[in-house]
């Protein structure tokens, strides 16, 4: 990601590295948050509303599978229960004596027979399992079927149906036994083969043609009816067997044999029977595959489209930031340069001004002088010579101290390390300042401390800082005021020096923003960044600065500065 | 700190140095001319003190000793008003000006440094006016970087010439080392040169010539009119 | 007046030089004024001097240097440098080198005096 971020704001300008991990937190904090802010609901909503249509969808789906499974289970429960019924009807109305006929079975038989379809055969068991009469198309009068299977579980019941199996001449049927029990003697089993063709031809009615399969198991997994996938009747059923339980119809998802399958299942109640119908999963998802395919499209492209808008405005965002931080510092110390110049400028300006006195006076002198040589009178001539020579040599120490001032003042102007005596460097500033401070009435008085340590600092800054603040105090007292400064070392390894003004003073509430560029209180001249300009020189010095005020009494201002060690850096002379 | 800042950094303490350079070389000669002052009304002093030992006033002499004083006053006040002019040339970073002004003016100021090298400045200013719209300070930076960079040759007594050729929209200042120089010795210097032209809006070139070479800055007449 | 002695000035500055060699000659004292080192060597080599006043800057050479050749011609010879400013380093250069003070500018002629005389007992009393 970082590689990322080089490219798009940082390339090609490797200038700018050392801002490089700020904006880069910035630029990868913004895009986590806003993206995380803006992806979550989306993947939360779309999440939401894929499982909703899921659920809908196979709703959809599997709702005609359950109808179908339903339907049919009522019907085939209904089937066996018209069987069952009439059967049990039977039993109970005829003497077993009747029953033990053979021509009132096969008229019992006839009967049955037009009144619903499917029966093959009847026939009446007594309690040893001997068939005493048989109605149909086998001959299995006299048969025992005592070892049967069905017997034995009919036996026990009062109704009983039996899995189908494969009867004589190898067609599917299933048996529906109804017990008569009373004494041994009179108890009997009317049992009925039934054709599961009419059973089979309802269940393969219901579906359509394709990916579509209804069947009968039992519940060992038996196909009880021929199934389109898994072959004829009485042969396995490969899937799972679903449970037999009273719950109505129950629907799942299987797979089986590799192919995925909706599966309706129902317990036929009263048989071994369960109705199983298999709906393949491929043709009806479809839809659902093409959805879920063209969600995932639209969330994909909406997520990367959502980040690459994301990345591009943050991008251009932190760009922006960082240039206009950049142009910000560049404004800043263009304006720290200026101001450094221009103090400077003015402060040599001044020395010009300061020195044109003495000159004029030499040169008025001077001329006196020549005015002298022309007169008349000796002796008083002699007197007058010495007076203006006197005046001259005067002037000459005037020029000659303005002129060392400048000079102390010139060297190691670019310096950035030097001991400097502080007391001696606020006075050399004010020696600066002298002609405006007698032009103005003020009175400057300074005291400091014994054995004041050196500091070892910028120079130039130092002496535009005590500029800044004198001019400052100078400002604030117009006319007629009185200025202390005082130097002390009380702190240790620190340099304390406070200026104190009887000025005009600053409010409580100007007092909170003094430093803060554009802040000004002067009314029509000042850029308002004088001040800030100050506590910026005073934080490269690494010293601090703190002022208390009161409006018409007057300012104080307290700088400390540090001592360090002292790195003597030799710059070259002139 | 960005190296934008640094470079910042780095032009405030150049122009600090050169800045800090001028004013110890003009009070080094102010120091100077009013020793001299000094040492001249001494004398004044001195031969009118012969009065009183019954001679009369040396009256011729000590107009001739007067006349000196009046020389070196006004020498005083002319380099005071040339570093005045040059104090003000920081008030401004964008100033309507006359090139031929600020090479007096820097020359005036530069004498004695050049003087200590043994060094020549050849310049005749041409008979108009030369206007340039530019920072007056950094310009003369520039010519004096020019000038030291072309007295670096290693004759002994480097012969400089100076020459102002205005454009339409430029003007070029050619600085030629005519003493059989080698060419830049200084690296360091040529680049800050180079960036101060840059600064200035223009370019500085260096070409060989016969006997030495010439260093060629060209600066556009106005900030919009870049080079 | 004082005792006599004989004091060479080396100074670039003319009128300022002409200006010392004719206030000495008023007070009695030898002076010969010469501009540059070269000449200074030679007035050196030509005839004695009890102290050389000397500036620490002269035109194309080396204050300094040029006094140390004065010193190796005349390694009694006391010299006392003429400077515009005092600082550190140039005064510890010049003390290292050889000189014997420093005076500054603008020149306190009676101070300078004081000093040549000064410099001169030092010498001698060094030299018995």
């Amino acid at each position: 990601m970082g590689g990322l971020f080089q490219k798009f704001i940082f390339s090609g300008t490797s200038a700018e590295k050392a801002g490089y991990p700020r904006y880069r937190r910035m630029w990868r904090n913004t895009i986590l948050a806003v993206s995380a802010v803006c992806l979550v609901p989306l993947l939360t909503i779309t999440g939401v509303n894929y499982y909703m249509y899921y659920r809908s969808f196979r709703h959809d789906i599997t709702q005609p599978i359950e109808r179908i499974a339903a339907i049919t289970k009522r019907y085939l429960e209904s089937f066996l229960e018209e069987r069952i019924a009439a059967a049990q009807y039977i039993v109970s109305r005829e003497q077993a004596e009747d029953l033990y006929d053979q021509e009132v079975l096969e008229s019992i038989l006839v009967r049955m027979r037009n009144s619903f379809g499917g029966i093959i055969d009847i026939g009446v068991v007594d309690s040893g399992g001997v068939m005493r009469a048989y109605a149909g198309p086998y001959d299995l009068d006299g048969k025992s079927d005592r070892d049967q299977d069905w017997f034995n579980k009919a036996v026990i019941r009062d109704v009983f149906v039996s899995d189908v199996f494969m009867g004589h001449r190898n067609l599917p049927h299933f048996i529906i036994a109804v017990n008569r029990s009373g004494t041994s003697s009179r108890s009997l089993i009317f049992r009925s083969t039934i054709d599961t063709d009419v059973i089979i031809r309802q269940i393969q009615m219901a579906g359509p043609k394709r990916d579509y399969d209804a069947f009968l198991i039992n519940r060992s997994g038996l196909l009880q009816t021929p199934s389109r996938l898994y072959g004829e009747a009485l042969d396995s059923f490969p899937g799972d067997i679903p449970p037999y339980t009273d719950s109505p119809v129950l629907v799942n998802e299987v797979v089986i044999r590799g192919q995925a399958y909706f599966m309706g299942s129902a317990a036929i109640k009263g048989s071994p029977f369960i109705f199983v119908v298999l709906v393949g999963q491929k043709n009806l998802m479809s839809g659902w595959f093409v959805y879920q395919r063209e969600m995932l499209a639209f969330l994909v492209v909406s997520v990367v489209a959502i980040l690459l808008i994301i990345m591009w405005i943050t991008t251009g965002w932190v760009r922006q930031l960082k240039e206009s931080d950049l142009q910000r510092e560049a404004t800043i110390h263009n304006v720290e340069h200026t101001n450094r110049m221009a103090s400077i400028g003015r402060l040599a300006a001044g020395v010009a001004h300061e020195i044109n006195n003495p000159l004029a006076i030499i040169n008025e002198k001077a001329g006196l002088i020549t005015d002298i040589l022309g007169s008349t009178t000796e002796t008083s001539q002699k007197e007058k010579l010495l007076k203006q020579t006197g005046m001259i040599l005067k002037s000459v120490t005037r020029c000659s101290e303005i002129t060392h001032r400048l000079l102390g003042f010139a060297r190691h102007m670019d310096t950035t390390h030097e001991p400097i005596a502080v007391d001696s460097l606020i006075r050399e500033v004010l020696g600066f300042l002298e002609k405006e401070a007698s032009f103005r009435d003020i009175l400057i008085e300074m005291t400091v401390s014994d054995s004041l340590p050196t500091v070892c600092s910028d120079k130039g800054q130092m002496q535009q800082l005590f500029l800044n603040l004198i001019n400052n105090a100078f400002d604030a007292m117009e006319k007629g005021g009185c200025l202390q400064i005082n130097i002390s070392d009380l702190i240790p390894d620190r340099v304390s020096v406070t200026i104190v003004d009887d000025g005009i003073g600053i409010s409580k509430d100007d007092l909170e923003n003094i430093f803060e560029p554009f802040f000004t209180t002067k009314k029509s001249q000042g850029t308002g960044l004088g001040l800030s300009i100050t506590y910026g020189i005073v934080q490269k010095l690494q010293g601090t600065i703190k002022v208390e005020s009161e409006v018409g009494k007057g300012t104080c201002f307290t700088i400390t500065l540090p001592v360090n060690h002292p790195m003597l850096q030799e710059s070259n002379d002139v | 700190m960005n190296t934008g800042a640094q470079d910042r950094e780095e032009h405030l303490r150049a122009d600090l140095k050169f800045f800090g350079r001028i004013m110890a070389n003009v009070s080094h000669e102010f120091n100077n001319v009013i020793t001299i002052i000094g040492e001249l009304s001494g004398l004044l002093q001195d031969l009118a003190g012969l009065a009183e030992r019954g001679r009369p006033l040396p009256v011729e002499k000590l107009e001739q000793v007067t006349a000196k004083i009046n020389l070196h006053t006004v020498r005083g006040k002319e380099l005071i008003s040339h570093m005045n002019r040059f104090s003000h040339g920081v008030d401004e970073e964008v100033h309507s000006l006359d090139l031929r002004e600020s090479i007096d003016n820097l020359s005036v100021l530069t004498h004695r440094l050049l003087e200590r090298r043994e060094a020549t400045l050849a310049f005749t200013a041409p008979e108009s006016k030369v206007p340039i719209t530019c920072d007056p300070f950094l310009v003369q930076r520039a010519l004096f970087c020019s000038w030291e960079l072309a007295m670096d040759a290693d004759a002994p007594s480097p012969a400089l010439e100076l020459v102002i050729r205005p454009e339409h929209n430029s003007v070029d200042i050619l600085v030629s080392s005519v003493s059989g120089g080698e060419g830049i010795t200084s690296r360091e210097e040529w680049r800050e040169l180079s960036v101060m032209a840059g600064r200035l809006g223009g370019r500085v070139t260096v070409d060989r010539i016969d006997d030495g070479f010439t260093i060629r800055i060209s600066l556009p007449a106005h900030l919009d009119a870049g080079t | 007046m004082y005792e006599p002695f004989r004091v060479l000035i080396v100074d670039d500055e003319e009128d300022l030089l002409s200006t010392l060699v004719e206030r000495l000659e008023f007070r009695g004292i030898e002076t010969v004024g010469v501009q540059t080192g070269t000449q200074a060597l030679a007035e050196i080599a030509k005839q004695e001097f009890d102290i050389v006043v000397q500036d620490v800057k002269l035109k194309g050479e080396d204050g300094v240097e040029v006094m140390k050749r004065i010193k190796q011609v005349r390694p009694n010879l006391p010299v006392i440098l003429l400077t515009g400013h005092m600082s550190q380093e140039t005064s510890r250069e010049g003390l290292q080198a050889g000189a014997i003070d420093y005076v500054l500018k603008p020149i306190n002629l009676e101070d300078l005096i004081v000093k040549m005389q000064e410099a001169i007992a030092t010498h001698r009393r060094s030299e018995s």
